[in-house]
């Protein structure tokens, strides 16, 4: 039986682990698959922007060389000469300067430096701070030797100036330099749902420079495709620029092991739960279905193998009594008492029918009556050498005892009595008694005035051997009635036999008022 | 079947539910008009006025049934800016000061409603507070576009703010800075004694030259006038006159004597900050006249003092400087009048205007005058109040006679008027030149007003160009619309 739980146990536990492997390994597949389109949505999203952003800085860079190209104030300006052409082509070039950014939304400024007159002209947009503007104003020469040096080439360049990053693109003629100029956190303006649930967009140069930091959040250096900003995990995805020395890049949190853990947590709790769910509903249908009448199977199996045995050790009991009845039948006969004999004929076939019902179990009422029958028979043999007493409990009658109990320990008494003279006193008490706590319970104690069990007798009785006398003959009422009781209470009973101080032997037997396992049929009692 | 006529009848239902709730709303809605007021708040906070605003409508609603919007670009640096490009679309815009120029860029744009018989029909109170002629100095060709604001109309221009401590370090006597001369003598003690220090700088306003500050018709809060009226009704370029020829020249002096350090080719630096860090000594001024001969006040830790050596207040280009006009986007110009009118008429919407909410920007004295409300911070409407539109009708600030209002009002109509004034110059026909000789204007007067050239050749060179862009035209134009004007109400001849 348990075998069979332990199996269906492990089948189904089983399922259940591979269920959730399967969920797992599924779920893991889909992160992969949803990494890969996420990582590609990003990829296109950076494309578009650095592409906007590509085509942004290229228009600033054909509007400053076609800006510069036969440019009439441009000339005044190289020209040189302090007059009053030169200062208003200086302050031509400025308003100019000013249309343009107005033009290019993230355009922030333009300057122009000529090395000869060392003259600075300037126009910055809205987006600047006086702080950015000066601080290019006062590194306007290093900028220039930055420039000469082959550091800011002919594209965009990204140049730290105190702390702050510049995207720079700057060309010269003759002996001035034209720049524009804009700051690379102004630029990432344009795109949508920057610092928006977590996501931050960050412009790199060419040498993974983080361009603009982020506010709050200090430093960062990006290496690889993770990175931590404040202890959290972000994911990175980057686009390189093909036209510029720039690459965009998106910072994402939250790490690809939590994300497998939280995409698979719920469907392998729910798969766990569900199977749990499913191995009680398995384990109620079964119980109900299949273990139950398996059961009830196995005990019937077992009470008909319990009956047989109890009819078999009844039966013992029989051909033994019957022997005795008929030898003292034949007594009376000779004796010429014929009407004690035709009486004792009575009681026999009384008694005889009563013992040949298959009952195993019998009520304490029709037990003791069986006992009387027993009781008239032997006082026919016996006269009045032979006093049975039997005094039961109100209420104890109808409980159901083992058959032949109280008339096997009686025959018993009389039978070993081991003396020709005197009365052969048995009392035969049967009450109610406190098992423990719940169990209600009876005592019946047979008392008799014989010889008493010798002591190897005792100690084979209580260590439930069989009985084999002198004679070679077994005996075997007491065992059998031992053994019917350890079938019928399954150790609910017990039988103490000694003998007493002042002669003969006392059985007390203790058993529940209801048998632990009636046998079938027992309670039904067959029509007389 | 019977399920889809089911389904149907539901959607129907739901839809006829929608369609209710929807017109219900709307309805609700409807209960109250909505107008936009352009009104500069410049630099205050957006709680301040959205709780200015608040209590506007509390009273607006219950007098007129409107409730009133203060844009989100009230409050910023670039009202004007923002406010004409918010012109150039079909939002709804209904009341808006235009001042700074904005009036005459606004009517030649034709953004302007004509407010004559809206002020009859809506505007009594308006007429009333504000007086016949004051009002009519907003007229165009003889129609009535905009209403004056009442404030302080007198300004005592070319004034000098100065370091207190390089002054007493010399000796220097601000009060007796009496003539152009005294103050030469104060920059050249200034210049010798601390070659560092740059001795003097333009206006806080960015966009303000050395001379804005100095002569009425380059005043850029009015707008700028191309001509000069001589005494027999005449216009004259007002770059040719002496008077802008000797400002040339003594400015150009200046640069050479090495006062000045302005960034005109990059980006000027306020000149609070600069003289908060000691690099200036002075900047130059144009201030309301009851501000006091002799002002002294402080830059974060500099002790200053305002000096002018010709301190006569004049009136310039007068009412029409700043009016309040209803404009063409305006969802309903009747109820713009109707609520312009409780602007005008109510103290107490004018008091919310002017200083705030009571209790928690300003608080009454017990004299009657009013105060900051609060230690910690400031009333940040204070120095705004000359944005609105009645302060006749205000409160008086802590510190100044109680009947300050009444003598702001005499001094207004006794203050010297120079002829154009009243005169609005429609350039409507010669729009194209006009802008074009502005254009030259702009970029000629930062090398000119700051100095860096000889202005006789500069100036030649200017006018060259003005000319050679429609400049006679111009003035021919206005001349002619000038005459029209002092006919209709009877000047000269």
């Amino acid at each position: 039986m348990n075998s069979l739980r332990k199996k269906l146990f492990f089948i189904i536990g089983g399922m259940i682990g591979v269920a959730m492997l399967v969920i797992l390994g599924y779920s893991m597949y889909s992160i992969r698959l949803d990494e890969k389109i996420v990582s590609q949505s990003h990829w296109y999203d950076l494309q578009v922007s650095m592409r906007f952003m590509e085509a942004f800085m290229e228009d600033i860079e054909n509007m400053l060389l076609s800006d510069t190209k036969e440019d009439e104030n441009m000339e005044k300006i190289i020209r040189g000469g302090e007059g009053i052409d030169w200062h208003m082509a200086l302050i031509r070039k400025k308003r100019e300067f000013g249309k343009e950014i107005k033009k290019y939304q993230f355009l922030d400024g333009m300057f122009l430096y000529d090395s000869k007159s060392r003259v600075f002209v300037s126009q910055v947009g809205d987006y600047v701070t006086f702080d950015m503007y000066s601080s290019i104003k006062e590194n306007m020469v290093y900028i220039t030797q930055y420039f000469e040096k082959g550091n800011i080439k002919n594209e965009w360049t990204a140049m730290e100036l105190e702390e702050q990053y510049y995207l720079v693109r700057m060309i010269k003629v003759k002996t001035v330099y034209i720049c524009a100029w804009m700051k690379p956190e102004h630029l990432l303006q344009g795109i949508e749902n920057q610092g928006k649930s977590h996501t931050y967009f960050l412009l790199c140069d060419g040498r993974a420079r983080v361009l603009t930091p982020l506010e709050g959040l200090g430093e960062i250096r990006i290496e690889g495709e993770q990175v931590f900003v404040d202890q959290e995990r972000y994911r990175v995805y980057g686009y390189d620029s093909t036209r510029q020395n720039l690459s965009l890049k998106v910072l994402v949190k939250g790490s690809h092991r939590q994300e497998v853990f939280w995409y698979a947590a719920f469907p392998i709790l729910g798969i766990v739960c569900m199977g749990i769910m499913i191995l009680l509903l398995v384990w109620r249908l079964v119980r109900g279905v299949v273990f139950e009448p398996i059961d009830h199977m196995m005990l019937k199996k077992t009470l008909e193998q319990n009956k047989a045995t109890l009819q078999f050790l009844q039966l013992q009991i029989k051909p033994h009594f019957l022997n005795n009845c008929l030898s003292l039948i034949r007594n009376l006969i000779l004796f010429e008492q014929y009407e004690e004999a035709e009486n004792a004929v009575l009681v026999l076939s009384d008694y005889t029918r009563a013992s040949l019902r298959p009952d195993i179990l019998v009520t304490v009422e029709r037990e003791a009556e069986q006992v009387r029958s027993w009781y008239e028979l032997q006082k026919l043999r016996l006269k009045n050498r032979i006093h049975v007493d039997i005094w039961l409990e109100d209420g104890v009658g109808k409980k159901q005892i083992p058959t032949m109990l109280l008339h096997t320990f009686a025959e018993n008494a009389a039978k070993h009595f081991g003396r020709e003279d005197g009365i052969i006193e048995i009392e035969i008490r049967a009450g109610f008694r406190k098992m423990d706590e719940q169990e209600k319970g009876m005592e019946i104690t047979i008392k008799d005035n014989g010889a008493g069990f010798p002591e190897d007798v005792l100690l084979k009785l209580r260590e439930g051997k069989e009985i084999v006398d002198r004679n070679g003959i077994k005996h075997i009422g007491i065992t059998s009635i031992m053994k019917r009781l350890d079938i019928l209470y399954e150790g609910a009973a017990s039988i103490e036999i000694c003998n007493r101080d002042n002669g003969g032997s006392e059985v007390r037997i203790c058993l529940l008022s209801q048998p632990v396992n009636p046998a079938p049929g027992s309670d039904t009692v067959p029509a007389e | 079947m019977k399920k889809y006529i089911t389904a149907l009848c539901m959607m129907g239902i739901l839809a006829l539910g929608t369609l209710g709730a929807a017109v219900f709303g709307h309805s609700a809605e409807l209960e109250y008009t909505k107008l936009v007021a352009a009104v500069p708040f410049t630099g205050i906070p957006r709680e301040d006025v959205e709780m200015v605003q608040e209590k506007i409508n509390e009273i607006t609603q219950n007098e007129l049934g409107i409730t009133v919007e203060f844009p989100e670009f009230s409050t910023s640096g670039q009202y004007f800016e923002k406010a004409m490009l918010m012109l150039s679309t079909p939002e709804q815009l209904d009341i808006m000061m235009a001042g700074f120029g904005a009036f005459m860029d606004c009517y030649v744009d034709g953004k302007l409603l004509p407010l004559d018989r809206l002020l009859e029909q809506y505007g009594q109170d308006i007429a009333r507070q504000v007086g016949e002629e004051q009002i009519h100095s907003c007229d165009i060709h003889g129609v009535l576009y905009g209403i004056p604001v009442n404030g302080d109309y007198t300004q005592q221009r070319n004034c000098y703010v100065m370091r207190k401590d390089i002054l007493e370090k010399y000796g220097l006597d601000p009060y007796g800075i009496r003539t152009m001369e005294d103050l030469e003598h104060v920059f050249k003690t200034v210049r010798e004694k601390e070659p560092e220090i740059t001795v003097l700088s333009s206006g806080a306003e960015p966009g303000n030259t050395l001379l804005s500050a100095n002569l009425d018709f380059l005043d850029t809060s009015s707008g700028i006038s191309l001509t000069v009226c001589e005494e027999d009704g005449r216009l004259v370029s007002a770059f040719e006159s002496e008077e802008y020829k000797s400002a040339l020249q003594r400015v150009h002096q200046w640069y050479l004597k090495g006062y000045l350090n302005e960034d005109v080719f990059g980006v000027a630096e306020d000149v609070y900050s600069r003289v908060k860090r000691g690099e200036l000594f002075a900047y130059t001024e144009r201030k309301a006249a009851w501000s006091g001969e002799h002002e002294n006040f402080k830059i974060g830790d500099m002790e200053m003092v305002r000096v002018s050596p010709e301190p006569s207040s004049l009136m310039h280009r007068g009412y029409a400087s700043m009016p309040y006009v209803i404009t063409s986007n305006s969802a309903s110009p009747e109820a713009s009048m109707k609520l312009l009118n409780l602007f005008y008429s109510n103290p107490e919407i004018e008091n919310l205007l002017c200083y705030g909410v009571e209790g928690v920007h300003y608080k009454k004295t017990k004299d009657g005058h009013i105060t900051h409300a609060q230690k910690e911070r400031e009333d940040p409407f204070l120095w705004n109040n000359y944005n609105m539109p009645n302060q006749y009708i205000s409160h008086v600030w802590e510190g100044n006679d109680l009947d300050f209002w009444e003598q702001v009002k005499t001094k207004n109509e006794s203050a010297g008027k120079g002829p154009k004034m009243g005169f609005n110059f429609d350039y409507s026909s010669v729009a194209a030149e006009y802008a074009r000789v502005m254009d030259i204007y702009h970029d000629y007067r930062w090398i000119l007003e700051s100095g860096l050239d000889n202005p006789e050749e500069g100036g030649k060179k200017m006018m060259d160009e003005m000319k050679s862009s429609g400049l006679d035209l111009i003035i021919r134009e206005e001349q002619k619309q000038f005459d029209n004007w002092r006919k209709r109400n009877g000047k000269g001849e």
